[in-house]
């Protein structure tokens, strides 16, 4: 696996993403319309808003964030997917760039989401580091997910539909370990096993990614 | 004309037997009747357990050798599994509304189990998104290796968090916290259910083989086919159109 391939194949696609924005200005729009919707749906009952920001704000990120495995992007063409193989790039370097990129892509929707979430419900920070570790560790698994179903879906005529509905149901304890945080902070107990949930979680994923990448790309 | 085997009479006589025996075992002291919705519930969980393991076998099988017949299990297995999934959440959902008072709980039972539906349905799905045989046997490969890791978490989510779903009474150490009539009506059900099971997925790998077969066709359709060499005698004389 080299560094200097990884880090070509992932400007490539952040400069393609910059082009075409798929992600932060096609996705990102309609995650913020999600949670205008969200946040009206249950009327003006400020403590309400409160009590479900964290887990409206973290599902709205799953949900949206799985929408960038079904992005096209370089390495979904058939010509540089085969320009790899005949190049002798690695599957397990095609992969970990698949996972940078997404990863990325995660943390700048993670940006946009943050600050609106945090304004429309009325959101106060509860958790400080464990809650920001957590949710960079679980960023990372949703960005490894995302990037093996991507890598499952490419050039499909279902990536669309079945790219989300891969990642939406294995991401749920990522999503879980965040959102417990602050509940398990504010009640005087120690976050660190829903930390070690998603740090298990990223490790069996990672795992997986690096041991199987080999027929996910076609080389075996 | 669908063949009938013996193994499917065999399975809908034990069908019968476990239905008879549901009839005829006794009611419980709490629940009454309705308890007896058990009977088909946990036999449809466990084969759902079975059917996604015998997809993580056949998911790696078809990895190390490449052979058809790992990928036919794979596909029989995550189907009959994907029903048997849905047949427990449905008769859990009858049986919580009176039970429970609600048909649908946010249960680390009941969520995780939701969770293994879907992300089997998302296996169905991708097989169906890709043409190429060999590039869908492998993806899906990978994916039924990866999605297995659902199973256990749904079997000890009872025990790694506090929930309204009873623990486990069975497939637990020591001696089963249940009646032992009624287990007994259990253990015949589950018997008449794995035969059920068998049945489908024979059933559903002769149909897997038979889709192989038409695909190896429709890829193949300039290849030589059977008697291509053999040509019509020319007339006398006569010269070839």
């Amino acid at each position: 696996m080299s560094g200097g391939q990884v880090a070509a194949l992932v400007r490539a696609e952040l400069r393609l993403e910059t082009r075409t924005g798929d992600v932060l200005r096609g996705v990102a729009p309609y995650a913020v319309a999600a949670l205008v919707v969200l946040a009206l749906s249950v009327d003006a009952d400020t403590r309400l808003l409160r009590q479900i920001g964290l887990g409206a704000g973290g599902a709205v990120l799953l949900l949206f964030g799985a929408q960038s495995a079904a992005r096209r992007g370089l390495l979904d063409t058939d010509a540089v997917r085969t320009l790899c193989a005949v190049s002798g790039v690695a599957p397990g370097t095609v992969l970990l760039a698949r996972v940078v990129t997404t990863a990325a892509m995660l943390f700048a929707l993670t940006a946009v989401v943050v600050p609106v979430t945090v304004v429309l419900f009325d959101l106060t920070p509860v958790g400080g580091w464990w809650l920001a570790a957590t949710t960079v560790l679980a960023l990372v698994g949703l960005a490894t997910l995302t990037a093996l179903a991507a890598t499952l879906v490419a050039a499909t005529s279902v990536r669309a539909v079945v790219a989300p509905l891969l990642v939406v149901p294995l991401s749920v304890p990522l999503l879980l370990a965040v959102i417990q945080i602050p509940a398990t902070v504010t009640y005087g107990s120690t976050p660190l096993s829903w930390l070690l949930l998603a740090a298990l979680v990223d490790l069996v994923l990672v795992t997986s990614a690096v041991t199987l990448a080999p027929w996910l790309e076609g080389v075996r | 004309m669908t063949r009938y085997r013996s193994t499917d009479l065999v399975a809908l006589a034990l069908l019968g037997a476990g239905f008879v025996a549901i009839l005829l075992a006794p009611t419980d002291g709490l629940q009454g009747v309705l308890q007896r919705l058990m009977y088909a519930h946990v036999p449809a969980a466990w084969l759902a357990y079975l059917a996604f393991a015998l997809t993580l076998i056949a998911s790696i099988g078809w990895l190390r050798t490449r052979h058809d017949r790992w990928d036919h299990l794979a596909v029989g297995a995550v189907e009959v599994g994907v029903f048997f999934t849905g047949l427990a959440l449905v008769l859990g959902s009858v049986w919580g509304k009176p039970v429970w008072g609600v048909w649908w709980t946010w249960d680390a039972r009941l969520v995780t189990t939701a969770l293994l539906f879907l992300v089997y349905s998302g296996y169905l799905a991708l097989r169906r998104g890709i043409d190429d045989p060999r590039v869908r046997a492998d993806r899906a490969a990978v994916l039924g290796i990866v999605a297995f890791v659902q199973v256990p978490i749904v079997h000890f989510s009872v025990v790694w968090w506090r929930t309204l779903h009873q623990p486990p009474t069975v497939l637990r150490p020591g001696d089963p916290t249940m009646d032992h009539t009624m287990l007994a009506v259990l253990l015949l059900n589950v018997v008449a259910y794995s035969a059920v099971f068998v049945t489908l997925l024979r059933r559903r790998m002769d149909l897997a083989r038979g889709e192989r077969a038409l695909e190896q066709g429709r890829l193949a359709p300039d290849a030589p086919v059977a008697g291509d060499a053999v040509v019509a005698p020319l007339p006398e004389g006569g010269e070839r159109g």
